[in-house]
């Protein structure tokens, strides 16, 4: 495993706007889009291309490959939505590309992404009880939220895959059926 | 520019109070600045202590994303203290003595009306080209600058990302429910009052829309209700009651009551709203009255946008270079 860097930005016309879905920000959509695309490029938002070989000593990337399955698992368990699965990973990547983790912590670190990615995107996010089966107390949780959220610098809303890939599919004049195969895809 | 780390502050020295958020105004130690710093109770909506308040998380991710910028408030850092054993978090901003409203008081002309509704509209525009919703401009979330004469945006406490699609929260929605936060019912647009999904950036215009009247009248244009229900009621007797000409499928919300239809406020056209509309804002001119009425549009899809705004006509004859 290893987060890819994204290829040199090329000129593309963003998506166009749909005015008939105010939800969609019709009038800002470009905008929105190229913020987007700016953002996703800035190395500093980034993790590191190869962190389990320059940073970390004790996880892996197959332990890594473990904890997104759990955390696919769990995310399907509490029915929360596929953003905030994707910005879990995300979390997980970048503060590896930081800090260096033993491995009795990775799920730590993993229950306490998925914490702040749900408090940032859910409407009900769930218990710190609901996500951390047992395994870790809450304030080992609690703990662990508050350092990821200063070593992440409460930079919490970076765009994903997932962010691109509705717009893509919008572009593509896709229907939720097929939005639904796509997340299959991804 | 802030530089220091360690900030102090006086408990005594409270300069607003929202709900549990609290702001005192406090000092940089190294560097002797003023600064605001917000504090904002730990996560306990069930019962329980859940660590760190998600409202905080979502403020702290978009003032970064969005600050500096000069319409909105300047944002330092944050930091932790312990409270009982339990982290305390704190955000720390530029401080600002004078809120909009206090500024309105003091009665603003026509020109400064103009310059102070095209900066706010700059820094609404700038909110949403970042894909952020406020969801929670009034005049007391727009601060003043003396010196540069300039607002700044802040209260970002109950705003978003929309860069996905979502629907309104439950408990936002609760928030506004009656008594508990009566003050900020008055720049609810109505898709939110009606409880409709339709909400989205298009909905802080309506807010900016109600400060614009606001600034020229010298008053709130909505005078607060106690629900939802009043609120609507208190709108369609300036603006009348919108029929699904106006808005296609306003009549079928959750928040559309049989009462609502009953009220007697069913203007003609739209000659007799601009009217009712004027009466409220005499001060405005032609062109004023145009944009206001812009943003004041019953239909989310059809309301005016800040940048759009930005172009309008009444801005011809204001001087930007001195903003």
């Amino acid at each position: 495993f290893a987060p890819r860097k994204p290829k040199c930005e090329t000129k593309k016309a963003a998506p166009e706007p749909d005015n008939e879905d105010p939800q969609l920000c019709g009038p800002y959509a470009s905008d929105i889009y190229a913020y987007l695309r700016r953002m996703e490029v800035e190395p500093k938002r980034r993790p590191l291309p190869d962190y389990m070989e320059t940073i970390q000593k004790d996880v892996n990337a197959n332990m890594r490959g473990v904890l997104v399955d759990w955390l696919v698992e769990v995310s399907d368990e509490l029915k929360l939505l596929p953003d905030t699965l994707y910005l879990s990973v995300a979390y997980v990547d970048k503060y590896l590309s930081i800090n260096v983790i033993t491995k009795k912590k990775l799920q730590l670190l993993g229950v306490a992404s998925m914490f702040i990615a749900s408090k940032y995107e859910e409407i009900n996010p769930p218990n710190v009880d609901e996500l951390s089966d047992m395994t870790y107390t809450k304030e080992e949780v609690i703990k662990m939220e508050a350092d990821i959220l200063k070593s992440l610098k409460f930079e919490m809303g970076n765009p994903t895959v997932r962010t691109f890939l509705r717009k893509f599919i919008d572009v593509a004049q896709g229907n939720h059926k097929t939005l639904q195969f796509e997340f299959l895809v991804s | 520019m802030f530089s220091g780390r360690e900030v102090e502050w006086d408990a005594s020295n409270r300069i607003w109070s929202w709900e549990k958020n609290i702001v005192y105004k406090g000092k940089c130690k190294d560097t002797g600045e003023d600064v605001a710093v917000k504090q904002i109770p730990y996560d306990s909506s069930k019962g329980k202590f859940e660590g760190i308040h998600p409202n905080l998380i979502r403020e702290v991710t978009i003032l970064r994303r969005l600050s500096p910028h000069q319409y909105i408030v300047q944002f330092h850092n944050t930091f932790c203290v312990n409270d009982n054993k339990r982290p305390l978090w704190n955000i720390v901003f530029e401080y600002l003595s004078c809120t909009l409203k206090q500024l309105i008081k003091q009665k603003l002309d026509p020109s400064n009306v103009k310059r102070l509704i095209y900066q706010i509209l700059s820094g609404v525009a700038h909110c949403h080209s970042h894909s952020v919703i406020h969801r929670n401009l009034n005049s007391e979330s727009i601060l003043f600058e003396e010196n540069s004469r300039r607002i700044k945006i802040a209260g970002f406490g109950l705003s978003r990302s929309c860069s996905i699609p979502f629907g309104v929260e439950e408990k936002f929605l609760k928030s506004y429910s009656p008594g508990v936060e009566a003050a900020d019912i008055s720049y609810q647009p109505p898709e939110f009052l009606l409880l409709s999904e339709n909400y989205s950036l298009s909905s802080d215009m309506w807010s900016v829309g109600c400060i614009f009247a606001e600034m020229a009248r010298g008053d709130v244009l909505f005078e607060a209700n106690s629900c939802s229900v009043s609120q609507l009621s208190e709108i369609f007797s300036v603006l009348g009651t919108p029929t699904e000409a106006d808005w296609a499928g306003v009549t079928s919300y959750i928040g559309w009551e049989e009462e609502l239809e009953a009220l007697d406020y069913n203007f003609t056209s739209k000659d007799l709203t601009l009217e009712a509309l004027k009466a409220k804002v005499p001060a405005l001119d032609v062109d004023g009255m145009d944009l206001l009425s812009q943003m004041l549009t019953y239909n989310p899809s059809e309301r005016i946008t800040a940048k759009k705004a930005l172009d309008h006509a009444y801005f011809k004859n204001l001087d930007k270079t001195e903003l």
